[in-house]
């Protein structure tokens, strides 16, 4: 090997990574459901308090990424402080390296796929752990102003976090290697969206806020709110509350939840036909949504990227106006909120942030927010679609191999007009969708719709892949059957 | 002088058309799943499909070590409260 290779380092670390084995035989249908279950219940188990901050001081954590946090199934003040960032960071970055060939890996090797995975499970690990010195250093979990954390406490915080993303990113491994069902990021990200979106609109618990005792969620708080309140003030107030979710977040994510149920049934059919047995014909379903969320999922992991930067570089420079000015600024509005808002800089442009310092910053940020998320999703969804091994190429190499060839078509022209149909379908895809996502944020959504954007593409995804395991491998002896097949 | 009919033109063709074709075979697959090995689709996002040589591990102990790091946390949580250590 006469070139460096960026792969050629993992050899090194190969033997001391844990690995989980691939199983000999197939996994049966239900100890998928099992492991998959069983996982993802870990996962919202780490939503657990870190030690190292005082339990009381969790809800005084004022949070700057708090319109960021459901998207990525990230709780502030607990093990999962980055939820699963670090991991979804770390597949987007080098498989759109590998995919633009700018790491130079060949993927037909066995050996070069495996160093590949030891490089994306090494980086998440590593991500984590500078995600979490950059917050450890800027005082995000000091307990007040000027009074840092001790040495000790700090490493322990750090030792946590990183610990907890390289147990997350053995459970995602678990269900990608086939333990679980299609892929681990996003079976865990629909679990803990589900779970959050449930907290957030129903949950019961009473936090003590700066106004009383608060209701987390949206519906138990109007409840409470008229019981207790004249009924002009109770539902103002359960609209327009800040440090919780409120009810306007909660009609904006039950619009875009049906918006995008919509959507995802949008297909393009072409019919397809074997070429062996005669007069027999399919339809083979190009969706809209093509690449599903990854295109919005994408686009928001580079903005929590940037903003976790840009906090601790602006807390570190809290003196220099030129940080301030351009790259961003973090303040409380209000005494009693529990988080940060951003008030100027880039970053500001590049969040739905409800500060309001003239009418014409409010209005850049409007459109350089809707330009940023529209742009970054289309252009992903561009590459994607041609570098993941679904585009038209591969397809059609498929379809030859598999006998199937396009009703009306020759067989050298299926490439072309599969290469025709699946970019146009991607690419518009990601932009309604992100368009969607960029208007409900603007409405004051803070993070709750795009959630349940994500949530339920990739639900609807992993769904299917369950069931067509379902119909091909027959329900001899699963005790399930009686849940999938209600007619039996 | 040439055999080849159509002359010096049809040579150039398929000359330029083996280039292609030898390039086009050249090049490695872009992703683990158009290499054939599964992997991340068009909608799923997957990070792992293949064994390397490791420390391989059963799915099992990972479940369990999980919840026993779990349980760590919560053992040091006792502790910093009895001792008092690690809260600022």
């Amino acid at each position: 090997m006469s070139s460096f290779r960026l792969l050629d380092l993992m050899k090194p670390f190969g033997s001391i990574i844990p690995e989980i084995e691939i199983s000999l035989g197939k996994s049966e249908f239900d100890d998928k459901i099992i492991y998959t279950f069983v996982s993802c219940f870990i996962y919202l188990l780490l939503q657990f308090p870190i030690v190292g901050v005082k339990v009381a001081e969790q809800l005084s954590i004022k949070d700057p990424f708090y319109w960021l946090r459901p998207i990525f199934g990230s709780e502030k003040g607990t093990l999962l402080e980055f939820g699963l960032l670090p991991i979804l960071t770390s597949a987007f970055l080098w498989q759109l390296a590998a995919g633009n060939r700018l790491l130079n890996v060949n993927f037909t090797l066995k050996s070069d796929r495996a160093l590949f995975q030891t490089l994306q499970k090494l980086t998440s690990v590593f991500l984590s752990f500078i995600y979490s010195i950059a917050l450890v250093s800027s005082g995000y979990f000091d307990s007040s102003v000027g009074n840092p954390l001790s040495l000790t406490t700090a490493a322990l915080i750090v030792a946590q976090i990183t610990l907890t993303t390289l147990f997350v990113t053995l459970l995602v491994e678990l269900i990608d290697k086939g333990y679980g069902f299609s892929s681990g990021v996003l079976s865990l990200l629909t679990i803990a969206i589900a779970s959050n979106f449930a907290y957030n609109t129903i949950g019961i618990q009473v936090l003590k806020t700066a106004r009383g005792f608060e209701s987390v969620g949206s519906l138990v708080n109007l409840m409470k709110n008229i019981r207790t309140k004249p009924l002009g003030s109770a539902i103002i107030s359960s609209f327009n509350r800040l440090n919780f979710s409120n009810l306007n977040q909660f009609y904006i994510t039950i619009i875009t939840f049906a918006i995008v149920m919509y959507l995802a049934n949008f297909r393009f059919e072409l019919t397809i036909k074997s070429t062996k047995v005669r007069s027999m014909s399919q339809s083979y379903p190009i969706k809209l949504l093509f690449c599903g969320s990854l295109p919005i999922l994408f686009t928001f992991t580079v903005l929590y990227n940037l903003n976790i930067f840009g906090y601790a570089i602006s807390r570190k420079m809290a003196s220099n106006t030129l940080v301030k000015t351009f790259l961003a600024d973090y303040d409380i509005i209000s005494s009693s909120s529990i988080h940060y808002e951003l008030t100027s800089g880039l970053l500001y442009y590049l969040s739905p942030s409800p500060i309001y310092n003239s009418i014409i910053s409010k209005f850049l940020q409007t459109i350089i927010y809707s330009f940023f998320i529209i742009t970054t999703s289309i252009s992903f969804s561009k590459t994607w679609s041609s570098v993941s091994g679904s585009s038209g190429n591969d397809l059609s190499k498929t379809f030859k191999e598999q006998g199937i060839s396009i009703l009306g078509y020759r067989d050298s022209a299926i490439t072309k007009e599969l290469n025709k149909v699946i970019p146009t379908a991607s690419i518009t895809g990601a932009g309604i969708l992100s368009l969607i996502v960029a208007f409900s944020e603007l409405f004051g959504g803070y993070g709750l719709p795009v959630s349940v954007t994500v949530g339920i593409t990739s639900g609807l995804t992993i769904l299917e892949s369950i069931m067509s395991e379902w119909q091909q491998n027959g329900d001899k002896n699963s005790s399930f059957a009686q849940v999938f097949n209600p007619n039996q | 002088m040439s055999q080849v009919p159509g002359g010096q033109k049809t040579l150039q063709k398929r000359h330029a058309r083996a280039e292609k074709k030898q390039q086009l075979s050249a090049q490695t697959p872009t992703s683990t799943r158009s290499a054939g090995a599964g992997g991340s689709s068009s909608t799923l996002l997957k990070l792992f499909t293949d064994e390397a040589q490791g420390l391989k591990v059963d799915p099992l102990v990972v479940l369990v070590l999980a919840v026993g790091f779990i349980f760590s946390v919560v053992i040091l949580h006792i502790i910093a409260k009895l001792t008092g250590k690690f809260i600022s």
